[in-house]
């Protein structure tokens, strides 16, 4: 087996090459930080693995991430070990910088750096070049690929570069590398490069840098007529726009307003057509079974369970699909900027943005891409306040409260009443977060608010195909949730709501109604739900729904899943009903009840694999531990508050 | 004749300066001159956000970036 390095600056799209090479689907974006971590593929049909690394611009490194890149080209990555080459790859929207990190590293690893000129996509710019000249004065080989050219064509021209270009050796750095000590911290093995890895002073360091930068631009003065390789006036006009003090903010807010009220509005009929279907099939399995246990399993249990899971799955498709078509078109870098003065007070740094958007999703790859951060106190304060931005997880479960408990109608003229509460339900969470960062920014994270840099990628286009993908392949993870975990414990939360049974002396002069209801308070979940009653009381739960938030513990989606198995075992009528139906024909249930439920969900940390990342990137149990309580505490308080407000 | 010195914060929206000078305490150094940035090269001011930070630069003809106030304040122009 031999090992490829990609590397290069952010953005430059090494992702893209790589997924495009090994066939895998690594996430792309157009904004710097996606890639955190070292990612592994094969290249079909070879002994080749190429190993995708995050963006460094030079060899210091001033985050995790970057010092991940460094670490691996050291060769000290346990995740990756040894390898066989090096390739640059080269941006041409920011070209001079890809060709003096790849002089820099030239200096360490000598001819066994080879350079791919990617994103190419005007033909001026490669004819602009003399290429043969560029490879002689870099000393270094290059393939450059178009973005004309086929995916196929250019799958099979970089396969067969690297395949050429490969050493039989290891490749090793062949003089140490030298870092300020400012970049000490972000290392995760020191102990491994003790030998590899010098300390200098930071202005050694940066003269050594800015040499490079140099010798790039003299190199490319010589080979180019024209320097400017991208001229990027678009972009220049539309930000004039979007960064507006004024315009830009209103921008902001219509944007990420309409991507909430598309994601509310837009999934209702999809929703309904997919809960009509599940329930008449329901009903048609269950008219072909006799009465009895196996019948209420899969009525009860599995499609009130399950099924009451997968309804949701239109509004989990348009999220991603919105998400994708944002994130590819270069804004996020500029909500970034837009929000740093905000994100500042709290604290924080605009890069902070960046996490909090992919938290909008899931808090575990969001939580990765703190990495970013470099100053650690901010970082870790970021980090504990990620899991309350609202998590499509939660998306479920605030679909079901809004839409059948807050009244739709319209307000000026424009807005939903429903959407709206859906909108405020998404920036309770993000402020919140925000408090509690500056709370921890007060206290256990004390420090100064560090600088805020960013560079903001050239705008593109969004393709729809990409966005398309993404939503495909969420869904499609959605749907596995359901038919495994959800499906397991649907089952699971069957059994404990329909045993023990009642005996016969315990029925005696009851009607039907009421040995329903009693066999239901009688079983394992019932007495579950009376005995944690007391707790929840408060918050104006009864013990259904006292019993669906301990389930939720486990992954929020099972509380729709449990609630609508239990709400099919308590039903009397032969019809039946979906859980929205079920919840608002239950007297207890009601407005009040409704928000404080939202609250709780919107602040409780329900989800074990968060926990589970948290305790991975801190390498403690002390954080996850510590999230857990602050979000528990923070839930039951609120929760509390907003009923006792509203009832 | 030559123009007196000032730090980036204070150039104004639309202005194209020079850099003389990076001074101590930068944060941002290396990833400033990763990014291709150097003394003599020239910056325009494109916009500014609320309350006139972060500060939007662009450099070259593809480069932009944000830099908050503070920050700016380190950077020497012409």
């Amino acid at each position: 087996m031999q090992n490829a390095l990609l590397v290069g600056c952010p953005n430059a799209g090494k992702s893209s090459l790589f997924n495009l090479i090994t066939g895998l689907e690594r996430k792309v974006s157009n904004y710097s930080g996606i890639t955190v971590d070292s990612g592994v593929g094969l290249v079909p049909n070879t002994e080749i693995q190429i190993v995708d690394l995050p963006g460094i611009y030079n060899l210091v490194p001033t985050s995790i991430d970057e010092a991940i890149s460094v670490e691996t080209l050291i060769g000290v990555n346990p995740q990756i070990g040894a390898y066989q080459g090096i390739y640059v790859v080269a941006d041409f929207s920011r070209f001079e910088s890809s060709i003096a990190l790849a002089l820099s590293l030239k200096n360490h690893f000598g001819d066994k750096v080879k350079v791919i000129v990617n994103k190419s996509d005007l033909i001026a710019d490669l004819k602009n070049i003399n290429w043969d000249l560029l490879e002689q004065k870099l000393g270094l080989k290059v393939l450059r690929i178009s973005a004309l050219e086929e995916n196929a064509e250019v799958k099979r021209k970089v396969t067969d570069f690297i395949k050429n270009s490969l050493e039989t050796t290891e490749v090793k750095p062949n003089n140490v590398i030298c870092v300020p000590n400012s970049s000490e911290e972000h290392f995760l093995w020191r102990e491994a490069h003790k030998d590899l890895i010098q300390l200098q002073s930071t202005h050694t360091v940066l003269d050594a840098n800015t040499k490079y930068l140099i010798a790039a631009r003299e190199i490319l003065n010589s080979v180019a007529e024209n320097k400017d390789f991208y001229n990027a006036k678009t972009t220049y006009k539309i930000d004039k726009v979007l960064l507006h003090p004024l315009w830009g903010s209103i921008a902001f807010l219509v944007i990420f307003y309409l991507i909430f009220h598309a994601l509310y509005t837009w999934s209702g009929p999809a929703m309904e057509w997919i809960e009509g279907a599940v329930t008449q099939l329901g009903d048609l399995v269950g008219n072909q079974m006799p009465e009895g246990m196996a019948k209420s399993l899969v009525v009860d249990g599995i499609f009130a369970g399950v099924g009451g899971v997968v309804v949701f799955l239109p509004q989990i498709m348009i999220l991603f699909f919105l998400m994708s078509l944002l994130e590819q078109s270069g804004y996020i870098a500029r909500a970034a900027v837009l929000t740093d003065r905000l994100m500042g007070f709290f604290g924080l740094n605009g890069k902070a943005f960046l996490p909090f958007m992919s938290g909008f999703a899931c808090s575990i790859p969001a939580i990765m891409s703190t990495r970013t951060i470099s100053d650690r106190r901010e970082r870790m304060a970021t980090l504990l306040v990620i899991p309350l931005i609202t998590c499509s997880a939660r998306l479920p479960v605030y679909v079901l409260l809004i839409g059948t408990f807050i009244p739709s109608y319209t307000i000026m003229g424009i807005l939903n009443s429903q959407a709206l509460a859906f909108f405020f339900m998404y920036f309770l969470g993000t402020i919140v977060a925000l408090v509690m960062a500056k709370i921890f920014r007060l206290s256990m994270f004390k420090g100064e608010t560090k600088s805020f840099f960013i560079e903001m990628p050239i705008y593109l286009r969004p393709r729809l195909k990409l966005a398309f993908k993404q939503m495909y392949r969420q869904g499609l993870i959605f749907l596995k949730k359901a038919g495994t975990i959800i499906f397991l414990l649907s089952i699971v939360i069957w059994v404990l709501s329909t045993f023990p049974r009642l005996d016969e002396a315990q029925m005696q002069n009851l009607d039907e109604g009421q040995i329903t209801a009693m066999q239901l308070e009688n079983s394992y979940m019932g007495k579950m739900g009376k005995l944690i009653e007391p707790v929840i009381k408060p918050l104006g739960y009864d013990w259904k729904i006292g019993v669906g938030l301990l389930i939720a513990f486990g992954a929020r989606e099972l509380f729709v899943a449990g609630l609508g198995t239990i709400y099919a075992l308590g039903e009397v009528t032969e019809e039946s009903l979906t859980l929205r139906e079920h919840l608002s024909s239950d007297p207890h249930f009601n407005l009040a009840v409704a928000w404080s439920l939202l609250i709780f969900f919107a602040f409780a940390c329900q989800c074990m694999s968060t926990l589970a990342i948290v305790k991975k990137e801190t390498q403690s149990w002390k954080w996850p531990f510590f999230m857990f309580i602050y979000m528990t505490i923070l839930a039951y308080v609120g929760a509390f508050l907003t009923y006792r407000i509203l009832v | 004749m030559t123009k007196r010195t000032r730090s980036l914060d204070k150039v104004k929206i639309g202005e194209t300066v020079k850099i003389i000078r990076i001074n101590e305490g930068f944060h941002n150094h290396s990833t400033v001159i990763g990014i291709g940035i150097m003394p003599g090269d020239t910056l325009e001011v494109t916009s500014k956000a609320l309350l006139g930070s972060p500060i939007t630069i662009k450099h070259g003809e593809s480069n932009f970036l944000a830099i908050r106030k503070f920050e700016a304040s380190f950077i020497e122009v012409e």
